[in-house]
Protein backbone atom coordinates (compact mmCIF):
# COMPACT_ATOMS: atom_id res chain seq x y z
CA UNK A 1 0.00 0.00 0.00
CA UNK A 2 1.46 3.49 -0.81
CA UNK A 3 2.56 5.60 2.00
CA UNK A 4 0.37 8.77 0.40
CA UNK A 5 -2.74 6.65 0.83
CA UNK A 6 -2.55 6.81 4.77
CA UNK A 7 -2.63 10.47 5.07
CA UNK A 8 -6.60 10.07 5.27
CA UNK A 9 -6.50 7.39 7.93
CA UNK A 10 -3.71 9.10 9.93
CA UNK A 11 -5.25 12.88 9.93
CA UNK A 12 -8.37 11.32 11.42
CA UNK A 13 -6.48 9.44 13.80
CA UNK A 14 -4.50 12.88 14.94
CA UNK A 15 -8.01 14.63 14.90
CA UNK A 16 -9.01 11.81 17.25
CA UNK A 17 -5.84 12.59 19.30
CA UNK A 18 -6.71 16.55 19.38
CA UNK A 19 -9.87 16.08 20.52
CA UNK A 20 -8.32 13.35 23.50
CA UNK A 21 -5.50 16.43 23.96
CA UNK A 22 -8.39 19.07 24.33
CA UNK A 23 -10.61 16.75 26.74
CA UNK A 24 -8.12 15.98 29.06
CA UNK A 25 -4.41 17.74 28.81
CA UNK A 26 -5.20 20.76 30.23
CA UNK A 27 -1.97 22.65 31.58
CA UNK A 28 -3.30 25.51 33.07
CA UNK A 29 -4.50 29.07 31.51
CA UNK A 30 -1.60 30.23 30.14
CA UNK A 31 -1.13 27.04 27.50
CA UNK A 32 -3.18 25.50 24.88
CA UNK A 33 -1.88 22.19 23.41
CA UNK A 34 -2.57 22.36 19.43
CA UNK A 35 -1.81 20.34 16.39
CA UNK A 36 -4.61 20.85 14.38
CA UNK A 37 -1.86 23.72 12.34
CA UNK A 38 0.46 21.08 11.73
CA UNK A 39 -1.81 18.69 10.62
CA UNK A 40 -2.87 21.44 7.58
CA UNK A 41 0.24 22.38 6.36
CA UNK A 42 1.25 18.64 5.93
CA UNK A 43 -2.14 18.28 3.43
CA UNK A 44 -0.55 16.64 0.43
CA UNK A 45 0.47 20.13 -1.88
CA UNK A 46 -2.15 18.63 -4.71
CA UNK A 47 -4.76 19.53 -2.21
CA UNK A 48 -5.91 23.34 -3.00
CA UNK A 49 -6.81 25.59 -1.05
CA UNK A 50 -10.35 25.80 -1.37
CA UNK A 51 -10.48 22.30 -0.47
CA UNK A 52 -7.75 22.21 2.19
CA UNK A 53 -10.20 25.40 3.65
CA UNK A 54 -13.08 23.04 4.02
CA UNK A 55 -11.35 20.29 5.74
CA UNK A 56 -9.97 22.75 8.12
CA UNK A 57 -13.14 24.31 9.13
CA UNK A 58 -14.80 20.47 9.54
CA UNK A 59 -11.66 19.79 11.95
CA UNK A 60 -12.44 22.47 13.63
CA UNK A 61 -16.31 22.39 14.29
CA UNK A 62 -14.95 18.05 15.10
CA UNK A 63 -12.93 19.50 18.26
CA UNK A 64 -14.98 21.82 19.32
CA UNK A 65 -18.00 20.11 19.24
CA UNK A 66 -16.20 16.91 20.86
CA UNK A 67 -14.28 19.11 23.47
CA UNK A 68 -14.98 21.70 26.08
CA UNK A 69 -14.39 24.10 24.12
CA UNK A 70 -16.11 27.26 22.35
CA UNK A 71 -17.81 26.04 19.65
CA UNK A 72 -16.43 27.72 16.28
CA UNK A 73 -13.32 29.11 17.98
CA UNK A 74 -10.69 26.24 16.16
CA UNK A 75 -12.69 26.69 12.71
CA UNK A 76 -12.17 30.59 12.87
CA UNK A 77 -8.62 29.91 14.02
CA UNK A 78 -7.70 27.42 11.47
CA UNK A 79 -9.55 28.80 8.08
CA UNK A 80 -7.11 31.17 7.89
CA UNK A 81 -3.87 29.04 8.12
CA UNK A 82 -5.65 26.70 5.73
CA UNK A 83 -6.09 29.99 3.10
CA UNK A 84 -2.39 31.09 4.05
CA UNK A 85 -0.91 27.48 3.37
CA UNK A 86 0.55 27.45 0.19
CA UNK A 87 2.27 31.41 0.32
CA UNK A 88 4.04 29.87 3.41
CA UNK A 89 5.29 26.78 2.02
CA UNK A 90 5.87 29.24 -1.02
CA UNK A 91 7.75 31.31 1.55
CA UNK A 92 9.99 28.93 3.10
CA UNK A 93 9.92 25.85 1.58
CA UNK A 94 9.95 27.09 -1.86
CA UNK A 95 7.92 27.87 -5.39
CA UNK A 96 9.00 24.42 -6.59
CA UNK A 97 7.67 21.97 -4.13
CA UNK A 98 4.54 23.55 -5.16
CA UNK A 99 5.10 23.91 -9.10
CA UNK A 100 5.95 20.30 -9.12
CA UNK A 101 3.35 19.05 -6.57
CA UNK A 102 5.90 17.63 -4.68
CA UNK A 103 5.50 16.93 -0.71
CA UNK A 104 7.70 18.24 1.54
CA UNK A 105 10.03 16.63 4.47
CA UNK A 106 12.59 17.13 7.01
CA UNK A 107 15.00 14.71 5.16
CA UNK A 108 14.39 16.87 2.07
CA UNK A 109 13.95 20.78 2.97
CA UNK A 110 15.79 20.82 6.66
CA UNK A 111 14.34 20.90 10.20
CA UNK A 112 15.14 24.69 10.04
CA UNK A 113 12.72 25.54 7.21
CA UNK A 114 9.92 23.35 7.86
CA UNK A 115 10.26 25.05 11.74
CA UNK A 116 9.81 28.33 10.57
CA UNK A 117 7.00 27.55 8.28
CA UNK A 118 5.30 25.63 11.16
CA UNK A 119 5.94 28.61 13.58
CA UNK A 120 4.73 30.92 11.14
CA UNK A 121 1.62 28.46 10.85
CA UNK A 122 1.19 27.90 14.66
CA UNK A 123 1.52 31.87 15.26
CA UNK A 124 -1.21 32.29 12.84
CA UNK A 125 -3.76 30.29 14.40
CA UNK A 126 -2.15 30.75 18.11
CA UNK A 127 -2.81 34.50 17.41
CA UNK A 128 -6.46 33.92 16.27
CA UNK A 129 -7.54 31.65 18.84
CA UNK A 130 -6.19 33.51 21.71
CA UNK A 131 -7.14 37.05 20.24
CA UNK A 132 -11.19 35.60 19.95
CA UNK A 133 -10.60 33.69 23.11
CA UNK A 134 -10.04 36.69 24.82
CA UNK A 135 -12.51 38.88 23.26
CA UNK A 136 -11.21 41.43 24.22
CA UNK A 137 -11.81 41.01 28.62
CA UNK A 138 -8.09 39.84 28.54
CA UNK A 139 -5.12 42.32 29.21
CA UNK A 140 -2.54 42.23 26.76
CA UNK A 141 0.65 40.99 29.10
CA UNK A 142 -2.03 37.90 29.63
CA UNK A 143 -3.06 37.57 25.79
CA UNK A 144 1.00 37.57 24.85
CA UNK A 145 2.00 35.25 27.53
CA UNK A 146 -0.42 32.67 26.46
CA UNK A 147 0.56 33.26 22.90
CA UNK A 148 4.08 32.88 23.47
CA UNK A 149 3.70 29.80 25.88
CA UNK A 150 0.89 27.76 23.79
CA UNK A 151 3.23 28.38 20.78
CA UNK A 152 6.59 26.67 21.86
CA UNK A 153 4.65 23.98 23.79
CA UNK A 154 2.83 23.58 20.19
CA UNK A 155 5.88 23.89 18.08
CA UNK A 156 7.47 20.73 20.08
CA UNK A 157 4.18 18.78 19.46
CA UNK A 158 3.85 19.77 16.29
CA UNK A 159 7.13 18.63 15.23
CA UNK A 160 6.83 15.12 16.44
CA UNK A 161 3.27 15.06 14.72
CA UNK A 162 5.01 16.08 11.79
CA UNK A 163 7.25 13.61 11.45
CA UNK A 164 4.49 10.97 11.24
CA UNK A 165 2.44 12.54 8.50
CA UNK A 166 5.43 13.36 5.99
CA UNK A 167 5.08 10.54 3.50
CA UNK A 168 9.13 10.52 2.65
CA UNK A 169 10.34 11.05 6.68
CA UNK A 170 7.67 7.94 7.50
CA UNK A 171 9.15 5.56 4.80
CA UNK A 172 12.46 6.36 6.02
CA UNK A 173 11.03 5.42 9.96
CA UNK A 174 9.47 2.42 8.06
CA UNK A 175 12.85 1.65 6.55
CA UNK A 176 14.84 1.65 9.92
CA UNK B 1 -4.06 29.72 -17.38
CA UNK B 2 -4.12 33.45 -15.56
CA UNK B 3 -7.82 33.98 -16.09
CA UNK B 4 -8.54 30.16 -14.13
CA UNK B 5 -6.05 31.04 -11.31
CA UNK B 6 -7.71 34.76 -10.91
CA UNK B 7 -11.23 33.03 -10.57
CA UNK B 8 -9.67 30.21 -8.35
CA UNK B 9 -8.45 32.99 -6.06
CA UNK B 10 -11.51 34.41 -5.96
CA UNK B 11 -13.98 31.82 -5.10
CA UNK B 12 -11.05 30.86 -2.22
CA UNK B 13 -11.66 34.38 -1.04
CA UNK B 14 -15.49 33.67 -1.19
CA UNK B 15 -15.16 30.19 0.67
CA UNK B 16 -13.12 31.56 2.92
CA UNK B 17 -15.18 34.61 3.51
CA UNK B 18 -18.10 31.91 4.04
CA UNK B 19 -16.37 29.84 6.35
CA UNK B 20 -15.30 32.44 8.88
CA UNK B 21 -18.51 34.08 8.91
CA UNK B 22 -20.05 30.44 9.45
CA UNK B 23 -17.56 30.23 12.47
CA UNK B 24 -17.48 33.60 13.51
CA UNK B 25 -21.23 33.40 13.92
CA UNK B 26 -21.79 30.16 15.77
CA UNK B 27 -18.64 31.33 18.25
CA UNK B 28 -20.95 34.41 18.77
CA UNK B 29 -23.96 32.24 19.29
CA UNK B 30 -21.96 30.11 21.82
CA UNK B 31 -20.29 32.09 24.11
CA UNK B 32 -21.81 35.57 25.96
CA UNK B 33 -18.52 37.35 25.89
CA UNK B 34 -17.58 36.39 22.51
CA UNK B 35 -21.69 37.53 21.49
CA UNK B 36 -21.28 41.04 23.35
CA UNK B 37 -17.91 41.85 21.80
CA UNK B 38 -18.91 41.27 18.39
CA UNK B 39 -22.10 43.00 18.70
CA UNK B 40 -20.31 45.98 20.28
CA UNK B 41 -17.38 45.97 17.72
CA UNK B 42 -20.85 45.56 15.04
CA UNK B 43 -22.40 48.81 16.72
CA UNK B 44 -19.27 50.69 16.36
CA UNK B 45 -18.31 49.84 12.69
CA UNK B 46 -22.36 50.82 11.76
CA UNK B 47 -22.02 53.77 14.07
CA UNK B 48 -18.52 54.94 12.03
CA UNK B 49 -20.35 54.13 8.84
CA UNK B 50 -23.88 55.67 9.10
CA UNK B 51 -21.95 59.03 10.84
CA UNK B 52 -19.63 58.83 7.63
CA UNK B 53 -23.03 58.68 4.83
CA UNK B 54 -24.34 61.03 7.72
CA UNK B 55 -21.73 63.74 6.77
CA UNK B 56 -21.31 63.53 3.45
CA UNK B 57 -25.16 64.11 3.07
CA UNK B 58 -25.03 66.86 5.26
CA UNK B 59 -22.19 68.22 3.35
CA UNK B 60 -24.10 67.95 0.06
CA UNK B 61 -26.69 69.93 1.90
CA UNK B 62 -25.30 72.84 3.14
CA UNK B 63 -26.44 74.60 0.03
CA UNK B 64 -29.60 74.46 0.42
CA UNK B 65 -29.48 74.58 4.45
CA UNK B 66 -27.55 78.12 3.68
CA UNK B 67 -30.27 79.43 1.86
CA UNK B 68 -33.33 78.66 4.46
CA UNK B 69 -30.66 80.21 7.81
CA UNK B 70 -30.95 83.43 5.31
CA UNK B 71 -34.60 83.53 4.65
CA UNK B 72 -35.33 82.69 7.89
CA UNK B 73 -32.60 85.42 8.92
CA UNK B 74 -34.14 87.82 6.86
CA UNK B 75 -38.07 86.89 8.69
CA UNK B 76 -35.81 87.77 11.96
CA UNK B 77 -34.41 91.24 10.88
CA UNK B 78 -38.28 91.60 9.66
CA UNK B 79 -39.40 90.50 13.59
CA UNK B 80 -37.35 92.62 14.70
CA UNK B 81 -37.62 95.76 13.04
CA UNK B 82 -41.28 94.83 13.47
CA UNK B 83 -40.86 94.65 17.27
CA UNK B 84 -39.10 97.77 17.26
CA UNK B 85 -41.42 100.10 15.67
CA UNK B 86 -44.56 98.14 17.27
CA UNK B 87 -45.31 101.28 19.29
CA UNK B 88 -45.32 103.78 17.07
CA UNK B 89 -46.64 101.87 13.73
CA UNK B 90 -50.34 101.96 13.18
CA UNK B 91 -50.89 100.05 10.03
CA UNK B 92 -48.93 96.58 9.48
CA UNK B 93 -49.32 94.30 7.15
CA UNK B 94 -47.36 92.26 5.13
CA UNK B 95 -43.24 93.10 4.64
CA UNK B 96 -43.74 96.19 6.20
CA UNK B 97 -42.02 97.74 9.76
CA UNK B 98 -42.42 100.78 10.68
CA UNK B 99 -41.60 103.02 7.75
CA UNK B 100 -39.85 100.43 6.21
CA UNK B 101 -40.60 97.94 4.27
CA UNK B 102 -38.39 94.62 3.85
CA UNK B 103 -37.49 92.96 0.55
CA UNK B 104 -35.45 89.28 0.74
CA UNK B 105 -33.45 89.47 -2.24
CA UNK B 106 -30.50 87.12 -3.62
CA UNK B 107 -27.24 88.72 -5.03
CA UNK B 108 -26.80 87.43 -8.92
CA UNK B 109 -23.96 89.47 -9.65
CA UNK B 110 -21.34 91.57 -7.97
CA UNK B 111 -18.12 93.72 -9.02
CA UNK B 112 -15.90 93.97 -5.78
CA UNK B 113 -12.38 94.68 -7.05
CA UNK B 114 -12.75 98.32 -8.67
CA UNK B 115 -13.28 101.69 -7.52
CA UNK B 116 -16.84 101.89 -8.24
CA UNK B 117 -18.47 98.06 -7.56
CA UNK B 118 -21.96 97.69 -7.78
CA UNK B 119 -23.79 94.13 -7.18
CA UNK B 120 -27.26 93.12 -9.13
CA UNK B 121 -30.03 91.71 -7.19
CA UNK B 122 -32.89 89.15 -8.50
CA UNK B 123 -35.77 91.19 -7.49
CA UNK B 124 -37.24 93.97 -9.30
CA UNK B 125 -39.94 96.28 -9.70
CA UNK B 126 -42.37 93.53 -9.73
CA UNK B 127 -41.39 92.93 -6.43
CA UNK B 128 -42.10 96.19 -5.33
CA UNK B 129 -38.67 97.76 -5.64
CA UNK B 130 -37.86 101.44 -6.37
CA UNK B 131 -34.46 103.33 -7.01
CA UNK B 132 -33.42 104.56 -4.35
CA UNK B 133 -33.96 102.05 -1.91
CA UNK B 134 -30.99 100.52 0.57
CA UNK B 135 -29.40 97.14 0.70
CA UNK B 136 -28.95 95.80 3.95
CA UNK B 137 -27.88 92.37 5.41
CA UNK B 138 -27.32 91.72 9.36
CA UNK B 139 -23.59 92.79 9.42
CA UNK B 140 -23.95 96.25 8.23
CA UNK B 141 -25.61 98.21 4.98
CA UNK B 142 -24.64 97.33 1.71
CA UNK B 143 -25.60 99.98 -1.08
CA UNK B 144 -28.41 101.62 -2.93
CA UNK B 145 -30.74 100.69 -5.80
CA UNK B 146 -29.57 102.77 -8.61
CA UNK B 147 -32.14 101.30 -11.34
CA UNK B 148 -34.74 98.47 -11.08
CA UNK B 149 -36.28 96.57 -14.38
CA UNK B 150 -38.62 94.55 -14.04
CA UNK B 151 -37.27 91.47 -12.06
CA UNK B 152 -33.87 92.99 -11.22
CA UNK B 153 -32.08 95.52 -9.90
CA UNK B 154 -28.89 97.59 -9.93
CA UNK B 155 -27.31 98.76 -6.81
CA UNK B 156 -24.35 100.86 -6.20
CA UNK B 157 -22.25 99.24 -3.51
CA UNK B 158 -21.23 100.67 -0.56
CA UNK B 159 -17.34 99.97 -1.48
CA UNK B 160 -17.81 103.09 -3.68
CA UNK B 161 -16.24 106.73 -4.33
CA UNK B 162 -18.51 109.19 -3.43
CA UNK B 163 -20.85 106.92 -1.30
CA UNK B 164 -21.30 107.61 2.28
CA UNK B 165 -24.05 106.19 5.56
CA UNK B 166 -24.85 108.17 7.82
CA UNK B 167 -23.22 106.25 10.77
CA UNK B 168 -23.61 107.16 14.89
CA UNK B 169 -20.81 105.99 17.00
CA UNK B 170 -22.26 103.40 19.54
CA UNK B 171 -26.24 103.37 19.86
CA UNK B 172 -26.03 107.17 21.14
CA UNK B 173 -22.90 109.08 20.12
CA UNK B 174 -22.18 111.26 17.67
CA UNK B 175 -23.13 111.04 14.03
CA UNK B 176 -21.08 111.52 11.03
CA UNK B 177 -20.66 110.42 6.93
CA UNK B 178 -19.25 106.84 6.87
CA UNK B 179 -17.79 106.14 3.47
CA UNK B 180 -15.49 103.21 2.35
CA UNK B 181 -11.74 104.18 2.57
CA UNK B 182 -10.74 102.96 -1.11
CA UNK B 183 -8.69 100.75 -0.20
CA UNK B 184 -9.49 97.70 1.52
CA UNK B 185 -12.06 95.22 1.38
CA UNK B 186 -12.96 95.71 4.82
CA UNK B 187 -12.33 98.94 5.57
CA UNK B 188 -14.09 102.57 5.99
CA UNK B 189 -13.73 105.92 7.21
CA UNK B 190 -15.94 107.29 9.69
CA UNK B 191 -15.77 111.59 9.36
CA UNK B 192 -16.74 114.77 10.80
CA UNK B 193 -16.86 113.25 14.46
CA UNK B 194 -16.31 116.06 16.63
CA UNK B 195 -12.88 116.05 18.68
CA UNK B 196 -14.65 116.97 22.27
CA UNK B 197 -16.74 113.23 21.99
CA UNK B 198 -14.15 110.50 24.00
CA UNK B 199 -13.38 108.11 21.65
CA UNK B 200 -12.79 104.08 22.51
CA UNK B 201 -11.27 101.93 19.51
CA UNK B 202 -13.06 99.05 19.40
CA UNK B 203 -16.52 101.16 19.38
CA UNK B 204 -19.40 99.56 17.24
CA UNK B 205 -20.51 101.95 14.35
CA UNK B 206 -24.05 101.68 13.93
CA UNK B 207 -26.81 103.58 10.50
CA UNK B 208 -27.68 106.65 12.28
CA UNK B 209 -31.20 106.41 11.13
CA UNK B 210 -30.71 110.24 10.05
CA UNK B 211 -31.11 109.29 6.33
CA UNK B 212 -34.54 108.75 4.23
CA UNK B 213 -32.16 105.40 3.24
CA UNK B 214 -31.20 102.95 5.85
CA UNK B 215 -33.21 102.47 9.11
CA UNK B 216 -31.49 102.89 12.24
CA UNK B 217 -29.25 100.82 14.68
CA UNK B 218 -27.92 98.30 11.76
CA UNK B 219 -24.23 97.08 13.03
CA UNK B 220 -21.62 98.75 10.23
CA UNK B 221 -18.22 98.14 12.21
CA UNK B 222 -16.06 99.05 14.84
CA UNK B 223 -13.54 101.26 15.00
CA UNK B 224 -10.21 101.36 14.98
CA UNK B 225 -7.40 104.57 14.97
CA UNK B 226 -8.62 107.60 14.68
CA UNK B 227 -6.99 111.26 13.61
CA UNK B 228 -7.67 115.07 14.20
CA UNK B 229 -8.36 116.76 10.61
CA UNK B 230 -7.90 120.51 10.19
CA UNK B 231 -7.61 120.45 13.93
CA UNK B 232 -11.39 120.51 14.43
CA UNK B 233 -13.21 117.04 14.07
CA UNK B 234 -11.73 112.98 13.95
CA UNK B 235 -11.29 110.78 11.13
CA UNK B 236 -11.76 107.14 12.67
CA UNK B 237 -10.83 104.17 10.85
CA UNK B 238 -13.63 101.19 11.08
CA UNK B 239 -12.99 98.03 9.86
CA UNK B 240 -16.84 96.72 8.68
CA UNK B 241 -18.47 93.99 9.61
CA UNK B 242 -19.33 92.37 6.36
CA UNK B 243 -17.28 90.55 3.96
CA UNK B 244 -18.36 91.64 0.90
CA UNK B 245 -16.49 89.21 -0.79
CA UNK B 246 -18.69 86.58 0.63
CA UNK B 247 -22.24 87.97 0.12
CA UNK B 248 -25.18 86.23 -1.02
CA UNK B 249 -28.62 87.25 0.48
CA UNK B 250 -29.42 90.56 1.06
CA UNK B 251 -32.60 92.42 2.27
CA UNK B 252 -33.97 95.44 0.42
CA UNK B 253 -35.19 98.25 2.71
CA UNK B 254 -37.10 100.69 1.50
CA UNK B 255 -38.47 104.23 3.40
CA UNK B 256 -42.17 104.70 3.07
CA UNK B 257 -42.00 108.15 3.54
CA UNK B 258 -39.16 109.19 1.54
CA UNK B 259 -40.95 110.85 -1.17
CA UNK B 260 -43.07 112.60 1.45
CA UNK B 261 -39.50 113.92 3.40
CA UNK B 262 -37.87 114.52 0.16
CA UNK B 263 -41.28 116.75 -1.13
CA UNK B 264 -40.54 118.92 2.00
CA UNK B 265 -36.86 119.35 1.52
CA UNK B 266 -37.46 120.19 -2.00
CA UNK B 267 -40.32 122.72 -1.04
CA UNK B 268 -38.47 124.57 1.55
Amino acid sequence: MKVSQHFGLLYCLLLLAQVILSNFCQLGPYVMLSILPAMILCMPISTGTIGCMLAAFASGLCVDWLSEGLVGINAAALVPVALLRKPIIRIFLGEDLITRGESFSFKKNGTIKISAALISALAIYIGLYVFLDGAGTRPLWFSLTKAGVSLACCFVLSLIVMRHLMPDDRKQEGQR
Amino acid sequence: MRKGNFIYNLAAAAVFILLEAAAVSMLGHNGTVQNLWFSKGMQRVSGAIWGGAQQVREYFMLRKRNEQLAYENYLLRLHMAREKAAAACTDEHGDIAGNFRYIYAEITKISNNTQHNYMIINRGREDGIREGAGVITGKGAIGVIDAASGKYSYARSFKNHGMSISARLGKDGAVGPLSWDGISSSGAVLQEIPHHVELHPGDTVYTSGYSSIFPPDIPLGITGEAKIVNGATYEIKVSLFEDFSALRHVTVVENLSREEMEKLENDK
